[in-house]
């Protein structure tokens, strides 16, 4: 087999689906879903929208973290510990952090903001606890990184920017290693925002699905480590996968649509095959954005049905997660992984009805696939289209 | 692969488009400074504040395209097209344009404008159009949807981190052969938090800002955009000056090492940390030219184009209020950029 | 002043269009596309907007579309929805 690109060695996720890799596989694998009204968030509306919320409370290891960088510490811890990088370790290498979040770079502190309003003086160490959380420079600040440091906001598709720039990064040997990935909690401006957009569904998301009404917002982070193929090869560590492809377009079309013609997304496909030197006939499966919105199942399912067929294998991760946002390129660059590792995908919950409008048929099961690529889409709001390829390493 | 530097659209308190910077660096235009009124616990304070005057977005936009685009994203429009027109170019194939954008705090106005929606009409209130302009790659999205541009898209906020990261982006899609130009914008928006959230942190204390003025807390906050036109190196190229090396992240003595006699622009803005730092690098030739400018997370920007002017002009200016003269410059000009405590990101313009 | 020079002033001024005055909107003009250009953005801001002012609930597209047709078609459905007038 051809080594190509960058290696992952390590891998660390959770989400409403689980903790860690391992437990939200087994969710993935057994068509668990845990969407629900949300409990850390309340709104004022007349109707419920349900969440994806992490699986488990997270321990607060640092008062003066945010939500998004606990999570996303969380992920790291797990991705590391795969990877042999312990704190000793970490020093002898240049290491980056690259990481996208939406939620985890505004600097909308909701109480704070009200008792500003008030006129009620409130206490400035509430903007002091933002600068501090910079997704990215928050992690690199905890594990003592001196590699490149870049917090990507590229609303949706910035976690897959972010492992799209680490490969970068390590390709032009700016570092060695990258901690990459994306988190980002559920917050009430974004479940508030998605909603007076009127893309959020008041029921569990049906990605592809004739009668999908909408997304359902998630939380979590998606991480891996990435690492120059000398670097991981002199750690002795095992790769995992090895990071081949990566592109991003515009569509410069509209600020919350998707082109028509899915231009960009097609122009990031055909790109991210040719940087990874392979025919699209090598690639096994697909992860989707699948956000489960009428807009972009419409685009990004009728762009892959015209380009691979529509026989390729192709699941919506989403609908076990919700939209994570900023962490939604991470967590589905490790599903896809773990894909390629176990030759498995799970079914696409909430699933039923071919949609003519659509032109794709995603997972209806778990199935078996015989894959060495896969494809992982993200699309953004702006018109940001991305895509990723990775190439599986199995034992 | 160097990266040229063949337009700048700047967008500050010294006015729009690099004459305006230019007659800043010459002392013949003064900043525009507005007193803002801040609440503190204490009775009410005046933080002077460094605002943008933007003009000219008409000349490219007609004013009713315009209805949804937020304030930030209109300077970040106007410096964009400032910066085209600057370097004279007219894109022959928009497929081949990339659009890199960094902000710290990215469209503050607009953000805490849909938060206002919620307090004030409830939370069905929440307006869709607030919070699509509220997110970071806005600014970046509408300038490759009003240009038309089909490059890659992307917008980067790390806060001191921004500038390197967004330029060595620029410099891997040209690497990488899927650009022939791409704008590298940078900027921050002032709002009434920021300037609340700068008093509550010892803003505001004097006058005017003494960014080489080392020992005191002198920072006044600025808002500006900046855009760059940016082309591989080529032999025959008009334009300001080449970024030959950005160095992430440095020590004390790997910049010491780096700099020799080359003059120094640094991004001091008067805050006490900074000037620590500062202060140890021990170099003769150090100049700070952000109390034209103000203080904000991509202020160094701003430093680059400073430096783009001296090497386009081959002077260095004095630094403003310093009653010093010009200097001629020779080869090449260093920036200095502050990360954290004796680290530093340098750039380097031949 | 009737509900439908209400909507004209109030689309004109909350959507920020310029150069635009409520006797240049006809009743049965189409408010999106060709007509007075507004986009899919407009259209759930106008949902909000309409939310805010008349008490209706616009929420399901398909009621929408219908309703935003024109002043004319937005105005029956008012009368018919919201105890606001």
């Amino acid at each position: 087999m051809i080594q190509k690109g960058v290696n992952v060695t390590g891998m660390g996720c959770i989400c409403a689906a689980g903790d860690s890799v391992k437990s939200a596989m087994n969710s993935l694998y057994s068509s668990v879903r845990n969407c629900a009204a949300p409990k850390r968030i309340q709104a004022k509306l007349e109707v419920e929208y349900p969440v994806f919320e992490a699986a488990s409370e997270i321990p607060v290891t640092d008062p003066s973290a945010t939500r998004t960088s606990l999570l996303a510490l969380h992920a790291v811890s797990e991705a590391l510990e795969q990877s042999g990088l312990d704190e000793r370790e970490l020093k002898k290498w240049r290491v980056g952090v690259c990481l996208g979040t939406t939620v985890g770079c505004t600097l909308n502190n909701e109480p704070f903001y009200r008792d500003y309003k008030a006129g009620k003086n409130p206490n400035v160490s509430a903007i002091d606890r933002y600068l501090g959380n910079n997704a990215a420079l928050y992690i690199a600040d905890k594990l003592k990184c001196k590699g490149p440091t870049a917090t990507i906001a590229n609303a949706c598709s910035s976690g897959t920017d972010a492992i799209g720039l680490a490969k970068s990064w390590l390709e032009n040997n700016l570092c060695d290693i990258v901690i990459a990935g994306g988190a980002d909690e559920l917050s009430r401006i974004t479940y508030l925002g998605f909603i007076s957009l009127l893309i959020s569904s008041t029921e569990a998301c049906r990605p592809f699905d004739k009668n999908r009404k909408g997304l359902n917002l998630g939380e979590g982070a998606g991480i891996v480590i990435m690492e120059k193929s000398d670097v991981s090869k002199a750690r002795g560590v095992k790769t995992l996968s090895n990071v081949v492809g990566y592109a991003t377009f515009a569509d410069a079309y509209h600020p919350t649509a998707p082109h028509p013609e899915g231009i960009g997304l097609t122009r990031a496909i055909n790109q991210a095959l040719l940087q990874a030197g392979i025919s699209l006939e090598q690639i096994g499966f697909i992860n989707a954005h699948g956000t489960s919105t009428q807009n972009n199942d419409e685009v990004e399912g009728r762009t892959i049905a015209k380009l691979f067929s529509d026989i390729i294998p192709t699941v919506s991760t989403k609908s076990y997660t919700g939209h994570t946002l900023g962490a939604a390129g991470g967590i589905e660059a490790v599903f896809l992984i773990q894909g390629l590792l176990d030759q498995k995908l799970p079914a696409t919950s909430g699933f039923e009805e071919f949609d003519p409008a659509c032109e794709l048929n995603p997972t209806t099961s778990n199935i078996n696939v015989s894959a060495e690529f896969a494809l992982s889409n993200s699309l953004a709001f702006g018109g940001n289209n991305s895509a990723l390829i990775f190439q599986g390493v199995p034992e | 692969m160097r990266l040229a530097i063949l337009g700048i659209g700047p967008v500050c308190a010294l006015g729009s488009g690099i004459q305006s910077l230019r007659t800043g660096l010459q002392g013949k235009v003064r900043p525009n400074i507005e007193e803002k009124i801040i609440p503190t616990s204490h009775g009410e304070k005046m933080l002077p504040v460094y605002q943008p005057v933007a003009e000219g977005l008409d000349r490219f936009i007609p004013k009713r395209a315009l209805r949804r685009v937020d304030p930030f994203t209109q300077i970040a429009l106007l410096s964009t097209y400032l910066a085209i027109e600057d370097a004279g170019i007219a894109f022959n194939d928009k497929s081949r344009v990339g659009v890199v954008f960094g902000s710290g705090y990215g469209p503050t106005r607009t953000t805490f404008k849909f938060l206002d929606n919620i307090i004030d009409d409830g939370d069905i209130g929440a307006s869709p159009t607030h919070f699509a302009n509220s997110v970071h790659n806005a600014p970046a999205s509408q300038v490759s949807i009003f240009l038309g541009l089909t490059g890659p898209c992307s917008t980067i906020t790390c806060f001191e981190h921004t500038l390197s990261n967004v330029l060595v982006t620029a410099w891997d899609w040209l690497n990488q052969d899927v650009v022939d130009y791409v704008l590298v914008g940078l900027g921050d928006e002032y709002c009434d938090v920021l300037g609340f959230a700068a008093v509550g942190m010892n803003a505001g204390r004097t006058k005017d800002m003494q960014p080489m003025n080392f020992n005191a807390c002198t920072f006044l906050p600025g808002e500006g955009h900046i855009t760059f036109l940016i082309a591989k190196d080529k032999s025959h190229q008009e334009g300001y000056a080449k970024i030959s090396e950005i160095r992430m992240r440095r020590d004390l003595e790997e910049v010491k090492a780096s700099i020799s006699n080359d003059p120094v622009i640094i991004n001091a803005s008067g805050n006490l940390q900074q000037g620590k730092s500062f202060l140890k690098v021990q170099q003769k030739q150090l100049k700070s030219y952000s109390n034209l400018y103000g203080g904000f997370p991509t202020s160094s920007a701003f430093d680059l184009a400073v430096g783009c002017v001296s090497m386009k002009d081959r002077k260095i200016y004095p630094v403003p209020e310093s009653q010093k003269k010009e200097v001629k410059l020779e080869n090449s000009i260093i920036c200095l950029e502050f990360c954290r405590e004796d680290e530093f990101n340098i750039y380097k313009l031949e | 002043m009737s509900l439908e020079l209400d909507l004209k002033k109030l689309i004109i001024e909350e959507l920020k269009i310029e150069d635009v005055e409520p006797e240049d909107i006809g009743d049965e003009d189409a408010l999106f596309g060709e007509g007075l250009g507004l986009d899919s953005l407009d259209a759930v801001e106008l949902v909000v907007i309409l939310k805010k002012h008349y008490k209706i609930d616009l929420e399901d597209m398909e009621k929408a579309r219908a309703a935003f047709a024109s002043i004319k078609a937005l105005a029956a459905y008012i009368r018919e929805n919201s105890e606001v007038q």
